[in-house]
């Protein structure tokens, strides 16, 4: 094994091994949870809808994530000069946005919060959490309705 | 709590860096100016909250099943975008970091 590899005790998981790195770092943690600096990113279902930020300061701590485009195809996020610094971005095309996603018991009524994403830049691996200001987008939009609501839609169209 | 009553374009600063700017007062509102590194996210409390509470349930939320994924029908559109590039470049370049609040 190489000397890389980091073997972690999760909650959720069991052990789980990583590569230094494969490690995401947040220089601001996330938005009231600063301290949560260093993640690792999980996929968690076979047809890749989610994935697991896993935080490895804490491992009590992972966020389920999910790709926004999904719920919605139009989504966009106007990032400040402050935040392309931070992530170190200097192509946008380089930066992808994840939604968090609360499952409650009930999971048809799992919810994302589009408001306050997640955004990654994929070439330096930093990451951080904005919150989008006076946004379209909501903390708690459905997720099964939503995408029910595209898969209707897509039907019309092929009957169309 | 820490009261000073300030005029129109007078300053506070907050440590070394941080730096608090009225830039106009209405009669029930009051723009305000902050200057502060990168470092000191600047949100409004109440949006703040807000993300903070939906932080909190999603970290204790239990990692959806297969099953129960599959129960939904949860399955990526094929035409569905995936990972698409969804950042916009801010609209102007400003000369420093300057974020506006009103409150």
């Amino acid at each position: 094994m190489s000397k890389n590899t980091v073997r972690l005790a999760t909650p959720r998981f069991g052990e789980i091994a990583y590569s230094r790195d494969d490690v995401y770092t947040f220089p601001n943690g996330l938005v009231g949870l600063r301290d949560l600096r260093h993640f690792v990113m999980l996929d968690i279902d076979e047809a890749g809808i989610f994935h697991c930020l896993q935080c490895v300061d804490n491992p009590a701590f992972a966020f389920v994530l999910v790709d926004p485009l999904l719920l919605r195809p139009d989504y966009k996020v106007k990032v400040d000069e402050g935040t392309i610094a931070l992530l170190e971005l200097d192509d946008l095309g380089d930066a992808v946005a994840f939604a968090t996603v609360v499952v409650p018991e009930n999971t048809a009524e799992m919810t994302a919060n589009l408001r306050g994403p997640v955004i990654i830049n994929t070439k330096t691996r930093i990451g951080t959490q904005i919150v989008l200001p006076q946004s379209e987008y909501g903390v708690r939009v459905s997720i099964s309705g939503t995408l029910l609501e595209a898969e209707q839609d897509q039907e019309e169209e092929l009957h169309a | 709590m820490l009261v000073l009553t300030r005029k129109l374009n007078e300053q506070i600063m907050i440590g070394d860096n941080i730096q608090i700017t009225v830039l106009s007062v209405g009669e029930e509102k009051v723009q305000i100016g902050i200057t502060a590194p990168r470092s000191v996210p600047v949100h409004r409390r109440e949006v703040y909250e807000e993300i903070l509470r939906e932080n909190m349930m999603a970290s204790r939320s239990a990692i959806p099943s297969l099953d129960a994924l599959c129960g939904l029908g949860l399955a990526p559109a094929p035409s569905a975008p995936r990972r698409g590039r969804v950042l916009e470049a801010p609209g102007r370049r400003p000369e420093s970091k300057k974020r506006h609040a009103q409150s």
